[in-house]
This record gives structure tokens, C-alpha cells and sequence, in this order.
């Protein structure tokens, strides 16, 4: 089901009241409740691979009793390998099976051989990297001892499925989330409003932003040998703002609905595109990825290769988490080159950090500012274009004629008062949330005031949104 | 939480009135406007009135709109000596089931005709895509909501048409200039990228062909039941014989024969002449008229 759907603007407000009014009494229930309206909610795009989820969390939740129970270390080191191999084992084979298999094949045919392997046809079960990875964090935190193992079956089954998130995150990691499904929730009505102007926020970008934007970007990304340098980079520009719209647009709903059932849920963007580096950027693109990637994958192969190798191993530690998280957005080698790219200048700027600082100094705070940020754009643009492409000679094809068919204009029909409105709406949005958890935390401002934000916002998504009912990006991530 | 669902309710009530002032507003206007023709827009309502005869009834899609666009409607009236209305829709809009709504519509109120020609794009049985979305080009009407609910159309196609309403580009009036471009030759790279685009798995997906099968029957039965000659047309093209899916159509409409009584004919190889066409599928005025006069009225006076 989609946040963006006609089921879903009957689906929200039916689990709501049903989990305040008759839910709300008993714990065990509520969270139960949470299960099978989840279960109910993913289930509604393919029941079949609920099994998945429900598989994943009992091997998981099976793993953590036992591990409380084990006190030898090298036996709690199998039991974690064990959860290991089956997420992402699943992962793997569903996700990343065909990709590989067929890089294999190529580059055996490459090389002069006739290997004879076939690749399957897997269907991609949507929002499996998200849940997976939150399910992972259970067993990874236990055996940290960051969190105790839970006995208490629904409180995990519903950490592990709650619907909001389920499919597109946040990624929460247990250790943050799972002790909100072990404790009572209170209605709390600051928080569930602050929820409701945040999801109207979610869809402002995603209706509003995000999918005027989408038919656009898909057709200058499709005909890209037909168009010269001010469209293709027109077409950049506008995939930059449609992905941050989607993805951060749903991640307000998702928070949002959140708040509306008691929960605090990770936030998730802070204002990336006003970031003055790309290590700034990543703090604040994503965040919840990022700090899984951090805390589970960077920090321990940083620790070791530091040991071995100095300053050299913390970099090559980096680019493998950067490359990693390319490869975790799909099985394509755009990604893996959009991760290794952000790698090599993530590192770049780790140890440049001294000389930058310095070079601050000299040009003044303002100057340096505004050539980070520009270099920051400039980076995240080009990397933008082979992460969007279909494959990457395309997207490098697309940069190439970037810098060699230069002309002017942009074709009539690409763009539109609408289209220039947008861009104005999306820099004001980004703007007014500095400093905030989100642009619409207006509660500060008089009633009047507030009511006709609310109002003039949902005509706008009236008047100008698209409702196409198009998928999130992130969905097939 | 009682405070909270307040609120709630009366902000919802507070939009839910402002769409209902603007959606009878709506509704008004079109009320009062007049009737429009076929060659003057692309919307079907805004042309079908009530208890009205006419000679012929054209559905289908495209290849069938452009005997109206471009002013060709009363010339094309005029070459075949009859009165039309073209419920056809163009621009992805033409699946079987629209065409089924369309139709349905147009009998319920109480119109008739005497002659239905369908000009069966044979892809339009194998997709779902021209029957969602897209309803935004017809004006508000809560008889027309209901009806399209009742024949079959998804809520996000009829949620569509509704939130189409509060945008200002609902009513498109096209230009009323004869469409004087043509083809120089045919270019055999254009249809192959043709064929492969309907060979996209949305776009050809086989899983689609018994609902929509089962909607061609109701477009019979429809027929039948208002005493209308039925002719299932293939249109003329440039596509040459590897036109997707048209074997598999046709045989499937042999089989209905059996069972039904219509007339089926595959004109897709009587017009070959690219000055005929502006792209590979659809024929300029010239065209329109040229197949209306010299194709289509042998086969009616026959």
C-alpha cells in the first residue's frame, strides 16, 4: 500500500482509532495489533512475501534468546554469523542474485570463456534492504550488548514490521527502537499533531515536488542522445530535487504516522542540500543508512585496518562502506561506482581536513563556504547521473554530451511556469527548516495562521499535484 | 485525544466543503455551457447530450480520434453522407474498458445509434494502461463518477478524474486547424522502436487479454441489446505486417463470430501512401478524409 494511495487515506485513520479506542488498554495487544495491520499493510502489495518478513524476524528473534542463554563467546559469534548468513543470505538471492550472475558470465566472456550459467526470475520483494537490515541490527546489538535480548514476541514482530517504516525506512537499529514496543504509549496530542503537519509535508514534496518533477527527469533520462547540455543539465538538476522528495517525503510520513501511534521515529534528511561537503552531506542524506553502515560496518573494518595499516586502512575502510552502501541501493553497477565516487571524495576530505582548514583561513569563512557547497552540488549532480541512468555507459554517455553538444534553450514543454514555481517551493521548504525538525513545526504560530497554511497547502496539492499514484523511488532500493 | 479528533474533524470538514463549493461550481458552469462538437474537443461529455440519434457511433483510440480532430469531423460526416459522434479517445486514453464506459454512458442516456464502428487497436487488449488514469480531459459529473465505477474503472482512475477537477487545465480545446503534416517515407527504425515500445511488459502483458476480452463482449452484448450494426475495424497503418498482436486479435473475434453477430475488417494494409499519414499510425486530414471517402463508404454502403 501505497502512503500516496486511496487505501491508505482509509487505511490510516481505521488503525488509528482502532489502536487509541480499543487497542490502547493492554501492551501485548497493541502491539499485536501493530503486527497484523503492518502484515495487513505490505501484504496488500504481494502477500507472498510476508513469509519473508515473518521468516527473518523468528530466525532473528529465535537467535537472541539463544545467545542469552550462551556464554562462550565463539559459540555467540556462530549464532551471530548464523543471523548474518540468513538476512543476507535472502537479501542476496532476491536482491543481488541476477546482478552477480550475470557480471560473472560477463566477465568469463570477457575474458574468452563460454560460461553456461542461467540467471533467475526473481521478483524484488519491495522494502526487503530496509527491514532486513533493522531485523540484522537485533542480533548485531545483542551481541554488542547494547540491548537485552527480547522474550516478548510481539514487541519484536512489530519492531521489526512496523508498517510506516517498513518498506522504506527509517532504518531504526534496536537498541533506539525496540525498548518504544516494550513500554506503554500515551496519547500524547503535541506529538500527534506535529505528526499530522509533518505527513502534509510528506506529501507536499512527494505529490506536489517529487512527481511533477518525475516525468520529466524519466523523459530526458530516456531521450538524453536527443537533448544538449542546458536540458541534460536541466534534467540533473531536476532528478536531484525529485529523488530528495521522494525519498525525504516519505520519510516524513513515515515519521510522521510514527508520532500519530506514539513513536519517535530517526529523522532522516537534514537539509543535504545546503551542505558545504560531500561528508557533510552524507550527515545529513539518509542519516538512518548512514549510521547503520557507521556503526555496524565502518567502525569495526576502521578499527582493524587501522591497526594494520594506519591512516591508509581508515580510507580504504571508507571507500569499502561507501562502495557497500552504493551496492545496497540495487544490483546495478551505477550504484556500486555512485558509492565507490563518494568513497575516493569522502576520503579526499578526511585527509585533506588540516590543508582545507587552512585554505579556509585565507579565502574567509564565506568564500570557502560557498566554493564547498558548489563543489559539494557539483559532485552529488554527476554522481546523481550514473545513479539514475540504466546502466553506466549511459550515464556516462549522458555526462559526455553534457560538455559537447552545447546549445541553447531548453525544449518547449520541459519546462513550465509550474516547473519554476516548484523549484522556488522546494529552496523556501528546504530554507524554513533550518533549525527545525521539519518545515511545518509551526506550532508556535497563531491558529489562524496555521489552519490557512494547512488549507493553502492541501489546494496546492489539490491544483498541481499529481496523482498518478507513482511508486517511491526507494521502494525498489 | 478527543481535542486532537476535533480538530481533526473540523479541518476535514473545512476541505471537504471547500471541494464540494468548487466541485458544484464546477458541475455548474458545465451545466450551463453549451454543447460542444467532436472536432472542438477531446472530451466525450462534453459532446454526448441526451436522447439524441445518430448515424454512426467510432470508439477506439487515436487511429480513430483523428477523423475528428483538426476540424475533420464534419468533413468525414460529410463524405460518408451520415451524422457521427466519435467517442474514440486519443492519448493513451483508449482502452476496452473506457470504450465500454463510454458507450454504456451514451445508452443510458438514452441516445442511440445505428452503426457502432470500433477501430480495435489490437495492443489495447493486451494492457492496462489506456484504461487508467488519464480521465482529467471530461468535465465533473457525479452520474458519470457513478456509472464509470459501476463499469469496472479503479478507484485511482476515478480519484484521478475527481482531483483533475481542481486543476484549471481540465477542459482542452484543440486547434480547429486542419493537421496538414505528412510522412515523406516510411522509416522502418521509427516502427521497429514502435513495435518494441508495445512490447514493453506493461504495455503487452498477456495476463491483460481475458478481462479485456471479456469487455469486447460487453461492448457486443451492449450492441445487441440496442438493435446497432457492429463492425470491429483495424485500422489502416503503416506498420506493416509485423503489427503487434493483430493474428491473435482477429482470431479471437473469429472464435466471438460464432457466438455473436458483427462484422470484422482488417484494413490496416488498404492505405500505404505515407502522404496519408503524419506518423506511422495515425493518418492527417488528408487521410481522414481520403479513408473516409474511398475505404470507409464502400464498406457502409455495402
Amino acid at each position: 500500500m501505497l502512503f500516496n494511495s486511496i487505501e491508505f487515506f482509509f487505511f490510516l485513520p481505521t488503525v488509528f482509532l482502532l489502536y487509541w479506542f480499543v487497542f490502547s488498554r493492554n501492551l501485548i495487544a497493541q502491539n499485536l495489533f501493530i503486527v497484523a495491520t503492518s502484515y495487513f499493510f505490505y501484504g496488500w502489495w504481494d502477500w507472498r512475501f510476508l513469509s519473508l518478513i515473518i521468516f527473518s524476524s523468528l530466525v532473528d528473534y529465535g537467535i537472541g534468546i539463544r545467545m542469552s542463554n550462551v556464554t562462550n563467546d565463539h559459540r555467540r559469534k556462530k549464532l551471530l554469523y548464523l543471523s548474518v548468513f540468513v538476512n543476507l543470505g535472502l537479501l542476496g538471492f532476491f536482491k543481488y542474485f541476477n546482478f552477480f550472475i550475470e557480471s560473472f558470465v560477463q566477465g568469463f566472456t570477457f575474458l574468452g570463456g563460454t560460461p553456461n550459467f542461467q540467471s533467475l526470475n526473481v521478483i524484488l520483494p519491495v522494502g526487503i534492504s530496509f527491514y532486513t537490515f533493522q531485523t540484522l541490527s537485533y542480533t548485531l546489538d545483542v551481541y554488542n550488548g547494547k540491548v537485552k535480548p527480547t522474550s516478548n514476541i510481539s514487541a519484536f514482530l512489530a519492531f521489526v514490521s512496523f508498517f510506516p517504516q517498513l518498506v522504506a525506512g527509517p532504518i531504526e537499529r534496536a537498541e533506539r527502537f525496540l525498548p518504544q514496543f516494550l513500554k506503554s504509549r500515551i496519547f500524547d496530542q503535541k506529538k500527534a499533531s506535529d505528526g499530522m503537519r509533518q505527513i502534509l509535508l510528506g506529501l507536499l514534496k512527494k505529490i506536489l515536488i517529487a512527481d511533477t518533477c518525475a516525468p520529466i527527469v524519466s523523459d530526458i533520462f530516456a531521450n538524453y542522445s536527443d537533448y544538449s547540455t542546458p536540458t541534460l543539465l536541466y534534467g540533473a538538476v531536476l532528478f536531484i530535487i525529485q529523488i530528495y522528495c521522494d525519498f525525504s517525503g516519505y520519510s516524513d510520513i513515515a515519521i510522521g504516522t510514527g508520532r500519530l501511534f506514539g513513536f519517535d521515529l530517526l529523522k532522516n534528511f537534514d537539509i543535504p542540500y545546503f551542505s558545504k561537503s560531500t561528508t557533510e552531506i552524507w550527515r545529513r542524506w539518509h542519516i538512518s543508512l548512514g549510521n547503520w553502515f557507521n556503526s555496524y560496518l565502518f567502525i569495526p573494518i576502521a578499527k582493524k585496518m587501522a591497526t594494520k595499516l594506519g591512516t591508509s586502512g581508515i580510507t580504504l575502510g571508507l571507500i569499502l562502506t561507501f562502495t557497500i552502501i552504493g551496492l545496497w541501493h540495487g544490483a546495478n553497477w551505477t550504484f556500486v561506482v555512485f558509492g565507490l565516487i563518494h568513497g575516493v571524495v569522502l576520503s579526499f576530505e578526511m585527509l585533506t581536513k588540516k590543508a582545507r582548514r587552512k585554505i579556509s583561513k585565507l579565502t574567509g569563512q564565506t568564500v570557502f563556504s560557498i566554493l564547498g557547497w558548489a563543489t559539494t552540488m557539483i559532485i552529488w549532480l554527476f554522481t546523481c547521473i550514473i545513479f539514475r541512468s540504466e546502466s553506466l555507459s549511459s550515464g556516462t554517455n549522458y555526462i559526455v554530451r553534457m560538455f559537447t553538444e552545447f546549445s541553447i534553450g531548453i525544449p518547449k514543454g520541459l519546462l513550465s511556469i509550474p516547473i519554476v514555481i516548484i523549484f522556488g517551493l522546494f529552496f523556501l521548504l528546504e530554507w524554513l527548516q533550518k533549525g527545525k525538525e521539519h518545515t511545518f513545526q509551526v506550532s508556535n504560530l497563531n491558529i489562524g495562521f496555521r489552519w490557512s497554511i494547512y488549507l493553502s497547502v492541501f489546494v496546492l496539492i489539490l491544483s498541481f499535484g499529481k496523482f498518478n499514484n507513482d511508486s517511491f523511488i526507494y521502494f525498489q532500493f | 485525544m478527543i481535542g486532537f479528533l476535533k480538530k481533526i474533524s473540523v479541518f476535514s470538514v473545512l476541505v471537504i466543503s471547500f471541494c464540494l463549493i468548487f466541485l458544484w461550481a464546477h458541475i455548474h458552469k458545465f451545466e450551463s455551457s453549451a454543447r460542444w462538437n467532436n472536432s472542438e474537443t477531446e472530451s466525450n461529455l462534453l459532446v454526448m447530450s441526451e436522447k439524441k440519434s445518430y448515424d454512426l457511433l467510432f470508439l477506439g483510440a487515436s487511429n480513430a480520434r483523428v477523423l475528428s480532430r483538426n476540424s475533420n469531423h464534419q468533413k468525414v460526416e460529410k463524405s460518408l453522407r451520415k451524422s457521427i459522434i466519435n467517442l474514440a479517445q486519443g492519448g493513451g486514453r483508449g482502452g476496452v474498458l473506457k470504450n465500454y464506459t463510454y458507450l454504456s454512458y451514451f445508452f443510458k442516456k438514452n441516445n442511440s445509434t445505428k452503426h457502432i464502428i470500433y477501430f480495435l487497436p489490437p495492443q489495447s487488449l493486451y494492457t492496462n494502461s489506456y484504461d487508467q488514469l488519464k480521465m482529467d480531459i471530461e468535465p465533473f459529473s457525479f452520474d458519470f463518477l457513478m456509472h464509470s465505477k459501476k463499469a469496472g474503472l479503479d478507484n485511482r482512475t476515478l480519484l484521478n478524474y475527481v482531483q483533475s477537477k481542481f486543476t484549471h487545465k481540465w477542459i482542452s480545446k484543440i486547434p480547429d486547424k486542419p493537421n496538414v503534416k505528412c510522412l515523406s517515407s516510411i522509416d522502418s527504425i521509427a516502427i521497429t522502436e514502435n513495435i518494441a515500445m508495445w512490447s514493453l511488459h506493461e504495455k503487452s502483458n498477456p495476463a491483460h487479454f481475458g478481462e479485456k476480452l471479456e469487455n469486447i463482449v460487453q461492448i457486443i452484448e451492449l450492441a445487441e441489446e440496442h438493435n446497432c450494426k457492429l463492425s470491429f475495424v483495424f485500422q489502416v497503418n503503416l506498420m506493416g505486417e509485423n503489427f503487434p498482436h493483430l493474428l491473435e486479435v482477429k482470431r479471437e473475434l473469429n472464435k466471438l463470430r460464432a457466438v455473436y453477430n458483427f462484422e470484422t475488417y482488417d484494413l490496416s494494409n488498404e492505405m500505404i501512401e505515407p502522404k496519408f499519414f503524419y506518423d506511422h499510425m495515425h493518418l492527417n486530414s488528408k487521410g481522414a478524409i481520403y479513408f473516409s471517402k474511398y475505404i470507409l463508404r464502400p464498406i457502409l454502403e455495402n
